[in-house]
């Protein structure tokens, strides 16, 4: 699978200019390339340059370059952060992962607002949207994915958007500043945020939801119904178990409502459709790549073809795709490990040790609307032959809408439902992920980390290193080297 | 009619202006001094008599210009020199309006009586519709003492002189005594008031008068120091006179060589200091000092000079003759040897006391034993000698005056002779009586609800006690005063079960209110001085009755004060008190003759106000004529042997096995063991409890100790029960009781095994007892230990006076309370609970619990209700029915309220696991308050907050309610924020305290201490706001906690603070390493530059 890979490149030529333009122009070497500068595109390229850089910091010119290639002009911003920035509450600048100028400190060469057309993976060549070619020796697919657009009749109508990019924020924005009345398809996080920060901004917002409560795949039923509470306080409509049946447009083909299989019609000025994404599969599946719903990759985030990787949300590991923060930062941090001494990494046995091979875990998600707070973490839905084995343990504070709710399976904790109070979240996904034995602290374990004394807690042999573990330290070697610079 | 209502202020103040300086005995007014003025500025100190025990400990009594009591040993009182027990020490702790009765009222005593049933499945809670008829009804002085007073009459016109009774009580003063017997048998006319001495001291009282021909005591409390051996007959002293005890201690620690005995069936903490302890089988008293005067007589011990004053000397030693060690040893269930030990240091010291309290007087052979223990002090001659007398502890404060008063149904009055022609001539005479005194002996104590339930009684007034918890077959005397035509109930305190029985309610003062005296122990008389004025409408014993009496036409009851009581009393014992022309029918001197103690005959009220306390009959009493009496006891040692059912096979040692006889029938073994044991039970006290607890339950400390109902076993008992410390088992009589028209009440009742009263269609549930276990080898095997104190408003289940047949001495009357068959089984719990409460909310949760309990009924079939016991064994006789749904006991803690709980029922317990039940509690709360108004500013906004845990499916609830109010009346007043606010708070932030905290789990030890909990109750606000509900529901702050501060990584919710305490506390020196400590900037990283200005600014 990793193919020997016998020249140390004799004709790369280290790049290493102040400035990305000029980079561009100049001939590329065959270093690593990584296509996409989305969160993990761009954080990849930081944190492998950082690695680079502490394994041998007295010659930092013996790695392979890094090239990092970017469709969007903007490089290595926080897309999280767009929720923020639609309602107001942030600026765009806020949501740069990196200083700009932490790339050129870094030797990145940066080519912006370019498009790859063609992989060769014979050749290990990219071509780009310019007409350039490219060699690498190692390639890092980064293309992420695009938000879903369900195809109901008149989906393309004016007025139709999605919620995924910079340039979505601006119209949204400007709907919401009319006082137009909005319509968000899919009541999961982003549609949600999307329909509160456009709420907030002006516009009159409903949710239309085609389960029967909201966020049904993170919460339960009582931490829906408090937060289906606070949207309807919010003036944030709601419409549950309601099926689309398509988009009412008037003549000039622009939206003016959404007909629901009930036979009502919901008036609206624009929709946003928020009902996922899907990953950017076609570069890799033109170029040969196996793909599935996305890039199929194995633990060290190899996809088919020698020396080509893949990385967030555009890969599928065992059926399952990535979507959330923390399972891209691990592929980052995976990677990383396998790529950091690129050179040696391709004899194979010796350096594999080093490398870092990544699982998949159980996710939290933490709502990002300003003032709701929800945190959700592992399982939290469960059939009924589950829930027979299922203890729960809840907590719920009545006037000020607190509710937590903690479920186990044979003293573990698997899940965890917070709402109004989040901050144990942490703790508790935590918990989730080591899968510790908490039966000495359960019955204190409702009331927080402070209650519980970690010390009487065991955790399983195969998790055992992620409490605690060098993965985990150069995750945070990075944020220490942010800041100091800073 | 208002001019003769005590103007309380003038009264109160002329008396609190005293405080006396006294050395000697006598009274000697000119030689007193001030100890302080009191007047409005100034602390005022007052001397005074606890009202505990009979020991009758002065106490020093401060109070401050605010009226707040503190108190201390008065150093020089006789009794005590200064020092006081945990009981007296918290005195000043029940002072307080808590709980406290303020007014007269009128009650339907039957719906209350309903209201007040334990809390059963079987529950019919609607059988009689209380809704719309408030349960009481509030009256004033004026129309109360009228409306007693004609129907007082009117029943006396009706059903003649004989259908009254009084039940009165060694808590009232002697000038209360005095005019309730002065009352009832000189004008009413008949006999009919007994005392709850009557279980107390009647049979010391008999037994001295078959000894001395009159209820003396010989010796004094300078015996105990003087003697060379102390021995303990049926007394717990330590805990019991723990001022008496010291006092001997103190002397034996000074000379060593002085010998404590301690005979007493349980190894009590008065063993830990004796050098012989006699764990006799108990009710074998009379064998042990049979075999002791056969001893002194084998070994040559007798005073001859002394027994010649003495009657009948051969009788008693004949019939103590064939008591040998031996035969005292199989009797008495303990090994010979100890026997001989005893016996000899008795014979060998001349300086013997022996005194005695509870576990010989309450026996059905109770006379016998005293006189058995007098008749081995007759033989030696140590009566009435300095460190040699028998000694008869008291055990209420003022039983001394009430015998001395003749408030016992078959006294007189100043130690005169009911049965003596002259003696009732003579007292009639002094009272100038509209009739002569009755001759017959009148209804006692035990007999009381038999007389009303046959309808001899048909007015009863008891005063300051609570006999339907303290005496035996309990709830037989309540279902009387449920019959009862009148029931007039004079008491302080609102947690009397009694009260609840009442028709009509009276306010009495209580201490620290009323003014008067006292008798201890050792003869001497004391005042009781009032502290501050009476709270409420209260009023004092005396002036209840002189105005019931005045008010029904009879004359000689126009007392003003205390002290014309007083001065009429001494002058009674001082009437035709010639020894010559009046002799007892015994021959004996009167040996009381308070004027000849008193440096006058007549004390003016100054007089009064500065009397010191003195001893009457000197110091001691040197008897002109003894009486040897014959004790000859059956061999079966005590009742509880008649009741045996159950072998005990591996009970092979015989004298382990005294409370079982051997026959055919077991009960069901259950898992190895035996589902029920049968045992003996032992009633007493606790070290720091007082009666039924309605004063000492108010002071937190004195609930420490015990906090709730427990029933002490051997180890080997519990083990056959297969019990464990803590687990709950009920407890069962072994008696029949004797229910009215049972049969009818069957058909009536198919299902709740209560008993309605035919007359009155009342429901009398007869109450089980249940309690926890406690473990202790001090214990004989099949004997069972279980304190007194527990009422019904205290705890839902545990009046052991319930488990009591009547069983009473022919002599004294006085009931059998430490000898009782009763069986146990095990009660296994589906819950347990604690609920701290706000002391406002007290009442409201406990109605709400009765309320769940009879809502839970009507909503079952029979099916279901069996179904709901069904981790019971049916098969054993147990009436489902009858079991508790819901076991409790409440303890005051220094804030709050501690109710333990416990419930056997599935359903039950399910119920109080749902959080809603506890929010139908609040809607309750929340709606009783809005009626209320809860104050009367209409400025402060009030609201609720609640929060909960529940964990599923381990069954556990835990559950927090607090009150938020809003002051807004606080900013208009200042000053009056800085004086009860830190001055830091802000008046308008919202205050919450917390009223509720409710934690239920399948296990006790999953429930948290109370401790901090109960510092809760005042302190809500000192919890930050942020962790409130957790601590709380928790029930303990997080151990290292740190208010977090401003958030700084919002996506691990890490505050300022914490990523401070990483740096300063966890030499935390990087980004990274804060990361590690707390997770601070370890996902999206973006708050790592704030970390890192952190780490600059907080690292050193």
């Amino acid at each position: 699978m990793s193919p020997f890979v016998p020249h140390l490149n004799a004709q790369s030529t280290v790049v290493n200019s102040q400035n990305p333009k000029i980079a561009s122009m100049l001939p590329l070497s065959a270093g690593i390339v990584i296509i996409g500068a989305g969160m993990a595109g761009s954080r990849f390229a930081i944190e492998l340059a950082r690695a680079q850089q502490q394994g041998r910091p007295e010659n930092p010119h013996i790695h392979l370059p890094i090239t990092l290639i970017s469709k969007e002009p903007q490089v290595g911003y926080n897309r999280i952060m767009l929720s923020p920035v639609l309602s107001g509450d942030s600026i765009f600048e806020d949501t740069y992962l990196y200083e700009q100028s932490e790339y050129q400190q870094l030797g990145i060469t940066v080519l912006a607002g370019i498009s790859v057309d063609t992989i060769d993976i014979k050749q290990q060549s990219i071509e780009l949207s310019n007409g350039q070619t490219i060699a690498y020796s190692k390639l890092v697919i980064a293309t992420g994915s695009s938000a879903r657009i369900i195809p109901f009749p008149n989906y393309d109508a004016k007025g139709v958007h999605v919620f995924r990019e910079v340039a979505d924020v601006n119209v949204l924005t400007a709907y919401a500043h009319q006082g137009k009345k909005g319509l968000v398809i899919g009541g999961g996080v982003l549609g949600l945020e999307a329909a509160c920060a456009l709420a907030s901004q002006g516009a009159d917002m409903t949710v239309v939801h085609v389960d029967s409560y909201v966020l049904n795949r993170q919460l339960d039923l009582p931490a829906a119904e408090l937060l289906q509470a606070e949207l309807s306080c919010r003036n944030v409509g709601l419409e549950v178990s309601a099926i689309t049946e398509c988009i009412a447009v008037n003549n000039q083909h622009e939206v003016c409502g959404l007909l629901l299989k009930d036979g009502r019609t919901l008036p609206a000025d624009f929709v946003v459709m928020a009902v996922g994404v899907v990953p950017n599969i076609t570069l890799a599946k033109n170029s040969g790549l196996t793909v599935n719903r996305g890039i199929i990759v194995d633990n060290y985030m190899h996809t088919s073809a020698a020396n080509i990787y893949a990385i967030g949300e555009c890969v599928e590991l065992d059926g399952e795709l990535f979507g959330m923060v923390a399972p891209v930062n691990q592929q980052v941090d995976t990677l990383v490990s396998v790529l950091k001494d690129a050179r040696i990494s391709n004899d194979g046995l010796a350096s594999r040790n080093n490398w870092h091979p990544f699982t998949s875990k159980p996710l939290s998600l933490k709502l990002k609307v300003s003032g709701i707070s929800a945190f959700s973490a592992g399982q939290v839905d469960f059939d009924e032959e589950e829930a027979a084995a299922i203890e729960t343990i809840t907590y719920q504070q009545t006037s000020i809408n607190h509710y937590h709710c903690l479920y186990l399976r044979n003293n573990k904790l698997i899940g965890a439902v917070l709402y109004g109070e989040v901050n144990e979240g942490s703790f508790y996904s935590q918990l989730i992920n080591s899968n510790s034995d908490i039966a000495p602290i359960k019955a204190d374990l409702i009331f927080g980390e402070a209650y519980c004394d970690l010390e009487k807690i065991t955790t399983d042999s195969e998790a055992n290193g992620d409490m605690d573990n060098d993965s985990d330290l150069d995750l945070l070697s990075a944020a220490d080297i942010v800041g100091a610079a800073s | 009619m208002s001019e003769v209502i005590l103007s309380n202020k003038s009264n109160a103040s002329q008396e609190l202006e005293i405080g006396i300086r006294r050395s000697d005995d006598m009274v000697s007014p000119s030689k007193t001094a001030l100890i302080a003025t009191y007047t409005e500025e100034t602390t005022s100190t007052i001397r005074t008599t606890c009202p505990y025990c009979g020991v009758g400990c002065g106490v020093l009594a401060s109070v401050d210009a605010t009226g707040v009591v503190s108190v201390k040993g008065d150093p020089e009182h006789p009794a005590n020199f200064g020092k006081l027990c945990s009981k007296g020490s918290a005195l000043a702790q029940t002072l307080g309006s808590e709980r406290r009765l303020t007014e007269p009222y009128y009650q339907n005593k039957q719906a209350v009586m309903q209201q007040h049933r334990p809390i059963q499945l079987g529950n019919d809670f609607n059988t009689i519709d209380i809704s719309d008829e408030p349960l009481t009804k509030p009256t004033d002085w004026n129309n109360v003492l009228d409306d007693i007073a004609t129907r007082l009459n009117d029943t006396i016109a009706k059903h003649g002189r004989d259908s009254i009774m009084f039940y009165v009580s060694g808590q009232l003063l002697t000038e209360d005594y005095y005019v309730a017997n002065k009352f009832i048998k000189g004008f009413i006319g008949n006999n009919n008031i007994d005392s709850n001495s009557r279980l107390c001291m009647s049979s010391a009282v008999a037994g001295h008068k078959r000894a001395f021909g009159a209820d003396l005591v010989p010796g004094n409390y300078e015996d105990l120091e003087s003697c060379d051996l102390l021995v303990l007959v049926g007394s717990n002293m330590a805990w019991c006179h723990p001022i008496l005890f010291g006092r001997f201690l103190a002397a034996k620690k000074i000379d060593p060589s002085k010998k404590l005995i301690v005979i007493d069936p349980r190894r009590t903490d008065s063993c830990e200091f004796a050098d012989l302890h006699l764990p006799i089988a108990a009710g074998t008293d009379t064998h042990l000092y049979n075999g002791l005067l056969h001893y002194l007589e084998q070994q040559g011990c007798c005073d001859e000079r002394y027994l010649k004053q003495c009657n009948d000397v051969d009788l008693a030693l004949e019939a103590a003759k064939t008591w040998s060690i031996d035969k005292v040893a199989q009797a008495c269930k303990i090994s010979a040897d100890l026997i001989r030990q005893f016996y000899q240091l008795v014979a060998a010291n001349d300086k013997t006391v022996t005194a005695f309290s509870m576990g010989v007087n309450q026996s059905k052979s109770g006379t016998d034993k005293v006189n058995a223990i007098i008749n081995s002090h007759l033989y030696t001659g140590r009566v009435g000698k300095v460190g040699a007398s028998p000694f008869s502890l008291t055990g209420q404060p003022n039983a001394m005056g009430g015998r001395e008063v003749g408030a016992l149904a078959n006294l007189l009055a100043a130690h005169l002779d009911l049965s003596n022609g002259i003696h009732r001539q003579l007292v009639a005479d002094f009272w100038q009586a509209p009739q002569s005194i009755a001759p017959e002996v009148g209804i006692q104590a035990c007999d009381a609800a038999d007389a009303i339930l046959d309808g001899r009684i048909k007015a009863i007034w008891i005063m300051a006690t609570n006999p339907v918890v303290s005496l035996p077959e309990a709830d037989k005397f309540r279902r009387a005063l449920a019959a009862c035509d009148l029931v007039i109930v004079s008491d302080c305190s609102v947690d009397s079960d009694t009260v609840k029985c009442a028709d009509i309610v009276l306010p009495a003062q209580g201490w620290g209110e009323k003014s008067g005296t006292v008798t201890n122990s050792e003869r001497r008389i004391s005042r009781q001085r009032a502290l501050k004025p009476a709270l409420g409408l209260a009023k004092p014993d005396w002036w209840i009755l002189s105005q019931v009496a005045t008010r029904m036409g009879l004359a000689g009851f126009d007392y003003q004060h205390p002290s014309e009581i007083f001065n009429e009393y001494v002058a009674l014992t001082a009437y035709k008190n010639d020894p010559s022309q009046v002799p007892s029918i015994s021959n004996q001197p009167r040996y009381l003759n308070l004027a000849k103690d008193l440096p006058m005959p007549i004390l003016n009220r100054a007089d009064y106000d500065v009397m010191t306390p003195f001893q009457w009959g000197d110091q001691r009493i040197t008897m002109a004529h003894s009486n040897f009496i014959a004790i000859t006891p059956s061999d079966s040692a005590s009742l509880p042997n008649r009741h045996q059912r159950r072998s005990r096979p591996e009970a092979n040692d015989n004298t382990e096995s005294d409370n079982r006889e051997h026959d055919n029938r077991r009960d069901k073994p259950h898992n190895g063991h035996s589902s029920t044991v049968h045992l003996r039970l032992i009633t007493g006290r606790l070290r720091d409890q007082w009666h039924t607890m309605t004063r000492t339950g108010l002071a937190p400390q004195l609930n420490q100790h015990e906090s709730a109902p427990m029933l002490t076993l051997h180890p080997d008992d519990a083990k056959q029960l297969g019990v464990e410390k803590g687990d709950y088992v009920q407890l069962h009589p072994r008696y029949e009781q004797n229910l009215p028209n049972k049969q009818q009440q069957k058909q009536r009742q198919p299902h709740n095994g209560a008993a309605v009263d035919s007359n009155t269609d009342i429901e009398v549930l007869e109450q089980k007892v249940i309690a926890q276990v406690a473990i202790s080898d001090g214990m004989r095997v099949g004997d069972a230990f279980m304190p007194m104190h527990w009422s019904n408003a205290f705890a839902s289940g545990a009046r052991v006076g319930t488990l009591i047949p009547t069983v009473v001495d022919p002599h004294s009357g006085q009931p059998e309370l430490k000898n009782s068959a009763i069986s146990i089984s095990a009660l296994p719990m589906q819950t347990f609970g604690k609920i701290l409460v706000h002391p406002d909310l007290q009442d409201t949760i406990l109605v709400h619990f009765r309320a769940m309990a009879a809502s839970f009924k009507e909503q079952m079939t029979d099916n279901e209700l069996q179904a709901a016991f069904s981790s019971f064994d049916v098969a054993s006789e147990q009436s489902t029915q009858t079991l508790p749904a819901l076991t409790w006991s409440i303890s005051r803690q220094t804030n709050s309220v501690l109710m333990t709980l416990a419930s056997p029922v599935d359903s039950i317990a399910k119920q109080l696991l749902d959080p809603e039940f506890w929010q139908q509690f609040i809607d309750t709360y929340q709606s009783s308050v809005s009626d209320k108004g809860l104050t009367d500013d209409a400025a402060n906004t009030v609201g609720v907050n609640s929060a909960f845990t529940l964990s599923k499916p381990e069954q556990q609830l835990r559950f927090i309610l607090t009150q938020s109010e809003v002051n807004e009346a606080n900013e208009a007043n200042n000053e009056e924020v800085d004086r009860t606010l830190p001055s830091t708070s802000i008046s308008t932030t919202p205050s919450e305290r917390l009223l509720l905290a409710i934690y239920f789990a399948p296990q006790v030890t999953q429930l948290p201490s109370s401790h901090w909990l109960d510092s809760c109750f005042t302190n809500t606000d000192a919890i930050p706001a942020q962790q409130r509900y957790k601590w709380l529901l928790a029930g303990r702050p997080a151990t290292g906690y740190i208010d977090p501060g401003p958030l700084v990584c919002s996506c691990m919710a890490v505050g300022k603070n914490i990523i401070i305490n990483a740096i300063t506390k966890q030499q935390c020196t990087s980004a990274h390493a804060i990361g590690k400590a707390c997770r601070a900037g370890t996902n999206c990283g973006s708050c790592v530059s704030q970390i890192n200005a952190l780490i600059e600014e907080y690292a050193s």
